[in-house]
């Protein structure tokens, strides 16, 4: 335990003797982290703001009831804020689905009015790029159906009433119940907008997209640190760690001293970036809906609670560490790391937006388990046990293995 | 208090290549025994054996009859490894480095007169280890190396790149050591230090051949070449 005690002792004022060194990168680093999500609050706000779906409608669209059907879509239903409906040949669909330009087209098959009226219902093509089951493309598939529903019940409705005039003498009529007929059906049409309401629940959580991406920087910001101290815990050599295990230091001691100091000097300098950024937001408007009522301290207990997480980061990244030599090598592990599991957890896009295997992976991840016990702390729920398990056992995990590549290396040296 | 080792029968394999085979050798209290051998040929193994940072795959290291790789306290205790290359806390200052193996008071008295103090530690005692030069970064390594007044003392090419005056310095040392009654055991290639020894084996094939040094060193460097 003496041991143990002189090991901390020792790790510890070494790594303050290099603080002052690690917080210059460490304050230009959450610098371009606070530049990166306010760059994606204004491209998600510009995209909210600007952004509409564009739809290629390819085919005969000379027919009126067609015509009516995608003006009332276009016009007259809460549709025309996102969507926008282009006339166009097939070939240019194709080739603007191709550049992104579009983000699907839909095919008119010819003679769909007509086989309407002769009661058969031809379908509608929709096409989208590859075989994403994205949330646009599938409320894009609905809005086509819809549109075609409306078209063949319309049809259907005001034929069959038609018919039903014809084959009881009452042909004099026709005109005027036909007119009936349509404007009843653009009433309930208008009418549309009454039916449903959009209500935004949020991302993960419940949390804004706001309050998801302070989660999602805050973490990246923690991955992204290790760069930092890349040159105070890559080992060129093991000369030391054979002196200390010579001198009966076993390698849990060895791996716990320097798991401890690790982590004191990563919640020192994550707190002294809290602490100024804190300072900062309390003479700003807060960007968080979820902090309106604590104020800008918010931030700070938000640091506070992810003490967890620096935990499980710090294990991490020492595995890394371990596992190259060289400083360059330690940087370019730690970068590549935090960048791939980033994106892997949803820090650059929310995981939902990613592929059902990305995400699987991503609940497994050291970053996937961070991100979403901050969620959980940033969402104010009282749920994060079962996310601390997880973690508790992943530090472990990692310590544990940290442990095993040094003894391997000590073995073949 | 004399006593005596006896290496027996090292053997040391990574993966399938067997670096020390029947690796035998003995020394007693006072005695120097420097371990020859080509590059690669398993002089630096054969130390981290003895200091217990690597595992033999066969063999015993006896102490007065006590197998040292059955009792790991006692071979921590028992001995100072000093390996190749700089163990020390780069970053700190030789107070900081010596501090993790020494308390306060031993220290300042082991720097005014003690082997610390025949080390020269104390010229240098306030600057950071990464401003030392070799020779200086050399003797503080021993003098956290022998905190603990090992009975053995174990350097894998201690003179290696330092110059003259700092190699006379821990030869001096090393006198000093064998006199109280320690044994040395030294992989080297330099003459001055094999000057100390009293006794030479060449490592060969994973085996340790007894060698007569008469100072003659092409004879020497014939039979390292074989």
């Amino acid at each position: 335990m003496k041991d143990f005690k002189n090991y901390i002792r020792i790790q510890m004022k070494r790594v303050l003797r290099a603080l002052p060194a690690i917080l210059i990168p460490t304050i230009l680093l959450a610098g371009i982290v606070a530049l990166f999500f306010l760059t994606i609050r204004g491209i998600d706000e510009d995209a909210a703001d600007k952004k509409k779906v564009e739809i290629a409608l390819v085919g005969d669209l000379s027919d009126p009831y067609l015509k009516l059907s995608i003006y009332a879509l276009e016009h007259l239903d809460p549709i025309h804020y996102t969507v926008t409906f282009l006339p166009m040949s097939e070939k240019e669909a194709v080739q603007k689905l191709d550049r992104g330009q579009i983000t699907a087209y839909a095919v008119i098959p010819e003679g769909l009015v007509e086989s309407v009226m002769r009661g058969e219902n031809k379908k509608i093509t929709y096409v989208t790029a590859g075989g994403s089951a994205e949330m646009v493309s599938i409320l894009i598939r609905e809005l086509m159906e819809s549109m075609s529903a409306i078209l063949v019940e319309t049809q259907n409705s005001v034929y069959g009433m038609q018919r039903f005039l014809r084959e009881y003498g009452m042909e004099d009529q026709l005109q005027q119940a036909t007119e009936e007929f349509d404007l009843r059906y653009v009433n309930l049409f208008l009418d549309r907008a009454e039916v449903c309401e959009v209500q935004e629940v949020g991302l993960a959580n419940e949390l804004s997209l706001q309050g998801y991406y302070v989660c999602a920087m805050l973490l990246l910001f923690l991955m992204l640190w290790g760069i930092a101290c890349s040159p105070l815990f890559v080992k060129e050599d093991l000369t030391f760690q054979k002196f200390l295990l010579a001198r009966g230091q076993k390698l849990w001691i060895q791996v716990a001293g320097e798991y401890v100091s690790y982590l004191a000097l990563m919640a020192v300098s994550v707190f002294v970036i809290a602490v100024i950024m804190t300072a900062g937001l309390y003479f700003t408007e807060l960007p968080v809906p979820e902090w309106e009522k604590g104020g800008s301290g918010r931030l700070l207990f938000l640091v506070v609670q992810a003490i967890p997480v620096m935990g499980l980061l710090s294990a991490l990244q020492l595995f890394l560490f371990e596992l190259v030599s060289g400083i360059v090598n330690g940087v370019l592990v730690q970068f590549l790391g935090a960048v791939c599991m980033g994106y892997l957890s949803g820090c650059f896009y929310p995981v939902s937006f990613l592929p059902e295997g990305m995400q699987r992976i991503s609940a497994f991840l050291p970053s996937g388990m961070s991100l979403k016990y901050l969620d959980v702390c940033m969402a104010g729920q009282e749920k994060a046990l079962l996310h601390l398990i997880g973690m508790g056992m992943s530090l472990f995990l990692f310590l544990w293995l940290t442990m095993l590549v040094r003894e391997r290396k000590l073995m073949k040296n | 208090m004399s006593m005596k080792i006896e290496v027996r029968q090292i053997q040391k394999k990574y993966r399938k290549k067997a670096v020390l085979k029947q690796a035998s050798f003995a020394a007693e209290s006072g005695m120097c025994v420097g371990i020859l051998g080509s590059n690669g040929s398993g002089k630096s193994t054969l130390l981290s054996v003895l200091a217990g940072v690597q595992r033999p795959d066969g063999g015993e290291f006896l102490l007065d009859g006590t197998d040292l790789f059955q009792k790991r306290r006692q071979q921590a205790e028992l001995i100072g490894y000093i390996p190749q290359g700089t163990p020390l806390l780069e970053e700190l200052t030789a107070w900081d480095n010596l501090r993790l193996w020494y308390d306060k008071e031993t220290l300042k008295r082991e720097l005014s007169d003690g082997a610390l103090a025949m080390l020269g530690i104390d010229d240098f005692i306030k600057i950071r280890v990464s401003k030392l030069s070799g020779g200086m970064k050399k003797r503080l390594a021993i003098g956290c190396a022998v905190a603990h007044s090992p009975r053995i003392l174990l350097l894998d090419e201690p003179s290696a790149a330092l110059d003259l005056v700092c190699k006379e310095r821990l030869a001096a040392y090393f006198r000093r050591y064998k006199a109280e009654g320690g044994i040395l055991i030294l992989a080297t290639h330099d003459t001055q230090e094999l000057d100390l020894c009293d006794r030479w084996y060449i490592l060969r094939d994973g085996f340790l051949v007894p060698y007569e040094y008469d100072g003659n060193v092409s004879r020497l460097a014939d039979q390292l070449s074989r």
